[in-house]
């Protein structure tokens, strides 16, 4: 094929893929903007069995949808009064806030066919044990009593008051009220006030928790300007969310700022022009916008990761334009199939590379290989289409500063002793293996991919305090085939562990079995010979009020309220802890916060009992992905090897590949000697630094002639490289900032290595 | 439920010894105050009425004894510390529902001759002879939709009216003033026991 037919058919194909790609865009309605903050999506599954796995993720999920908020003051009256405005003003904002409240009064109609079956544990007891006279005598005392006659239900309907006294029992165990709480501190008292949130939407998209948290913050700051002693608390994975996306925002902004700004620095020192920057530029935005949308055109969103590595395959991207830009300039007419041959194969290796990264099992890391191979072709494809047009306006000058500076370097790494490089990288090479061998110094823990916030910690635990609440990360799983197997596990699991250490199912549902002995129990009151109707009669009930509780006693004889119902359809208010998956059942218990948690996960036998420790569970699925990252980087080097092989002799393939290997060799080696762990986005780095070595040496291989066009363009795309991935490296994020660092390690290695090639091929070619 | 019932017995006790006719007026005038009361129940599934008869104490600073004496016995101490109790047959056994707790806590508001914080909960109107207070809120309306008090001073007369259609009649009955807490006048008509609990002395 021509150049030029090679040019018009790369034109045609960006163009069809740019309108088929806007046309799905528009005709899905795409949410240009949906961004998945979700750091659990980068978290293989992490429990054996599917049931337990199922059950862990619908907690998880539920924990996400709720936030609190504690207001606290020293004078009770004014935060009485911060706490009334502070309802009013998110009544006004409905469609953000669903206040937790009033919860059990939503859901008394539901439990009330089920109210015969419903006794706590001291009911059955009293039930058991009290005379028939006993229990007529309470009753009327109750009846006659402050509270008498005033119920959840009407006084025939429960005259009693079991049902009313199980509903008051379950809201202690729920905390469903709001309450304010006095703690005394330094001495003096200081009032707290919880309010509690559940999002109907997903938590973690961006747009909900910049809205969530500006509203608040809007309300907080008015009604601080009436009361200016009220504080505000905040809890829930909304905050943390939030802060992680608003830290990286800044952080990425500010990077990308000084880095345009360097790079645009660069190219006027190197072609003293700003117009090159416009087929870089136009490149990037094509690249990697058309992955962005394609991205979410086949997942519906895109995770903050995908992004992040996404964006720095601009540093890979540039290359093309580059390269393109200083090729054209000087040899517009000339072999421009050399030029194309040798982009097409720094495409065809950088896409092996990135592409590599689809083998993990983690489908975030699928994404990044879709986003990374998409972004890559769709710049290629602008540079070979746009390039033409572009740089052939550019006019031509003589040898710039920068050039000169090219050769100087040069001339430098030529003068370089070949022993001394060889030495080098068989250091690095060997230093590597034996540390691989020995024992690499690595970092998996979760806290890689976020700090949080020092006050966010701090006002989610006073959060804590204030609600009594549970261990966010820690938990039990209860597994069986039916739902009698889990409650029996359950009762072995609590008879173990502490007083009030647990809350789950059994605290707020009796078993089944315990269901049918309750409405065993309540025939004494409401059977067909039961104490109710005589007593009822004597106080003048109308009969058809003891007919309708005759008849709701009878109809409930043979009705069991499921966990299943009783967390889906009724308290929808609680986290679900229950579930069922495959035809086996799980419960999830969660344990209070002050409770001794190693004695407690003694108790696990981590198969029908399992004691789950996110933290330490997510940190061996991190370790997971590592060790299968680095295995895939090895797969990617090979796969790159076997490319080269297709194309070159063997030795020369083994050489290009050795400079990018070398690369990451130091990479690893300086890392270790740095005293810096080795985290998976160390390795995610290293496939940028395998495609960026691979540009390099492709080019000054294949256009050894045109040196005076290819080492300024390895240059200047090495030092954007550098430049960018260098400031990466002072981000406070751990995930951006170990990209940073390798980056800038392994390329300064490419670019000594592109070099160093270049050098040996001249001193092949000189006599 | 219990929870509203009893806060609004003790709204009651304040504007038992309050103005009819000025709802500003609705402050305790003493710390200290006893009496009888009789009290008229009406259940809207039940033709008959209950009536019950019996002794209350208040002290600002201790809280509330309420003792149900006929048809059956039933003794309720509120403290002001936050500790909450019933008392049958001898045995005390401490209340340890979350209501109680919210109970206590308004109660010592109240106690404080709070205005304001009735005003939070309920609309206040004043008609000739007696004050009407409305729930505001839908929570508590669902328990307690409006007290209605009138009379006079010796003889005062507090109606409830229950979010389920029931309504609970109070007459207050030669209501006493004291200048001071005495266990031993507290004792000759309460158990002893309870006394203690309300002085802190007991359990």
């Amino acid at each position: 094929m021509s150049p030029h037919a090679f040019t018009r058919a790369a034109q045609a194909l960006l163009l069809g893929s740019l309108l088929l790609i806007a046309i799905s865009a528009w005709q899905q309605r795409l949410p240009l903007l949906n961004i998945d903050t979700n750091l659990k999506s980068l978290s293989p599954e992490f429990l054996a069995s599917p049931a337990l796995q199922h059950a862990a993720d619908a907690v998880a999920r539920s924990i996400e949808q709720r936030f609190s908020v504690v207001l606290a003051a020293e004078e009770r009256d004014s935060l009485e009064a911060a706490v009334e405005d502070f309802e009013e003003a998110i009544d006004e904002h409905a469609e953000l806030f669903n206040r937790q409240q009033d919860v059990l009064g939503d859901v008394i109609e539901g439990l009330t066919p089920y109210r015969f079956l419903l006794l706590s544990n001291a009911q059955a007891q009293h039930l058991r044990e009290k005379s028939d006279a006993d229990l007529l005598l309470e009753a009327q005392q109750t009846l006659h009593g402050l509270s008498g006659g005033v119920g959840a239900l009407p006084f025939t309907q429960d005259p009693f008051g079991l049902f009313n006294d199980y509903l008051l029992t379950l809201s202690g165990i729920v905390k469903s009220d709001d309450a304010m709480v006095q703690r005394d501190e330094n001495g003096r008292p200081r009032h707290y006030y919880p309010l509690h949130f559940q999002l109907s939407g997903d938590a973690l998209k961006l747009e909900r928790q910049a809205a969530i948290v500006s509203t608040l913050s809007e309300i907080e700051q008015t009604i601080n300007q009436r009361q200016p002693g009220v504080h505000f608390y905040h809890s829930g994975v909304l905050f943390f969310a939030h802060d992680a996306s608003e830290k990286s925002q800044r952080d990425i902004s500010r990077i990308s700022t000084f880095s345009s700004i360097g790079v645009a620095l660069l190219i006027v020192l190197a072609f003293y022009s700003l117009r090159p920057l416009l087929l870089p530029l136009l490149s990037v935005l094509i690249g990697v916008g058309a992955a962005y949308v394609c991205t979410l055109l086949l997942f519906g969103d895109i995770h903050i990761i995908t992004l992040i590595f996404g964006a720095s395959l601009i540093g890979v991207v540039i290359d093309y334009a580059l390269h393109f830009s200083y090729h054209h300039q000087h040899h517009a007419e000339a072999h421009p199939d050399i030029l194309h041959k040798a982009l097409l194969f720094s495409l065809l290796t950088s896409c092996v590379g990135y592409g590599a990264l689809a083998l993990s099992d983690l489908e975030a890391l699928q994404r990044v290989a879709i986003f990374s191979v998409l972004g890559l072709c769709f710049a290629w494809l602008s540079v070979i289409s746009l390039g033409p047009w572009l740089v052939a306006a550019q006019r031509r000058r003589g040898t710039t500063l920068f050039e000169t500076g090219v050769c100087a370097l040069q001339r430098g790494i030529a003068a370089l002793p070949s022993k001394l490089v060889m030495l080098a990288a068989i250091s690095a090479l060997t230093s590597c293996a034996l540390w691989l061998l020995l024992g690499l110094r690595v970092n998996d823990n979760p806290r890689i991919f976020f700090t949080p916030d020092a006050d966010l910690l701090m006002q989610a635990q006073t959060v804590s305090d204030v609600s009594g609440g549970v261990e966010p990360g820690r938990y039990f799983v209860v597994r069986g085939d039916s739902v009698a197997t889990v409650y029996e596990q359950l009762d072995m699991l609590y008879a173990k562990s502490t007083q009030d250490a647990l809350f789950g199912v059994r605290d707020l549902l009796p078993s089944p079995q315990a269901q049918q002995q309750h409405w065993q129990l309540n025939a004494r009151l409401y059977g067909e010979q039961g104490l109710a109707y005589p007593w009822l009669e004597r106080l003048g009930a109308a009969p058809a009020s003891l007919e309708q509780l005759r008849h709701a006693f009878a109809a409930s004889a043979h009705r069991t309220l499921t966990p299943d119902i009783f967390f889906n359809e009724l308290a929808t208010f609680l986290p679900p802890l229950w579930s069922e998956h495959g035809g086996e059942y799980a419960s999830v218990v969660l344990v209070r916060q002050g409770s001794d948690m190693t004695a407690l996960a003694k108790i696990a036998d981590q198969d029908t009992i399992v004691f789950v420790d996110t933290a330490t569970l997510m940190g061996e699925a991190i370790a997971k992905q590592r060790r299968a990252s680095t295995e895939v980087l090895g797969l990617a080097l090979l796969l790159t090897l076997a490319l080269c092989c297709l194309r070159y002799r063997r030795a020369k393939a083994a050489l290009l590949v050795g400079v990018p290997t070398v690369a990451l060799a130091t990479s690893i080696v300086v890392l270790q000697i740095l005293a810096i762990p080795l985290s998976l986005f160390h390795i995610m780095a290293m496939f940028l630094v395998l495609g960026l070595g691979m540009d390099y040496v492709i080019f000054v291989h294949d256009m050894p002639e045109h040196a005076r066009q290819t080492l300024p363009a390895v240059l200047l795309s090495a030092l954007t490289s550098l430049l960018s991935f260098g400031l990466l490296a002072l981000s406070q994020i751990p995930v951006v900032s170990a990209f940073g660092v390798t980056v800038l390690i392994g390329n300064s290695v490419n670019l000594l290595g592109a070099f160093y090639l270049f050098t040996l091929k001249q001193r092949r070619t000189s006599p | 439920m219990r929870t509203l019932t009893l806060i609004v017995l003790f709204i009651a006790l304040l504007a038992h010894r309050a103005h009819a006719d000025d709802a500003t007026t609705l402050l305790p005038e003493a710390c200290h105050v006893s009496g009888d009361f009789a009290q008229t129940r009406r259940i809207p599934d039940l033709d008959q009425a209950l009536s019950s008869q019996g002794k209350f104490l208040f002290h600002c600073e201790r809280g509330l004894l309420w003792h149900s004496r006929a048809p059956s016995d039933d003794l309720l101490i509120y403290g002001a510390d936050g500790k909450h109790f019933s008392l049958h047959n001898g045995v005390l056994t401490a209340l340890t529902h979350r209501g109680h707790d919210q109970l206590g806590a308004l109660l010592n508001q109240l106690m404080r001759g709070d205005t304001a914080t009735l005003a939070k909960h309920f609309e206040i109107h004043t008609e000739d002879s007696s004050v009407l207070l409305e729930a505001k809120k839908r929570r508590m309306k669902k328990f307690l939709h409006s007290i209605r008090i009138q009379g006079e001073a010796a003889d005062r007369e507090i109606l409830l009216l229950h979010g389920n259609g029931s309504s609970t009649q109070i007459d207050i009955l030669a209501p006493a003033q004291f200048e001071s807490f005495d266990k031993a006048r507290c004792a000759a008509t309460f158990p002893a026991i309870a006394c203690d609990t309300l002085a802190g002395e007991a359990p």
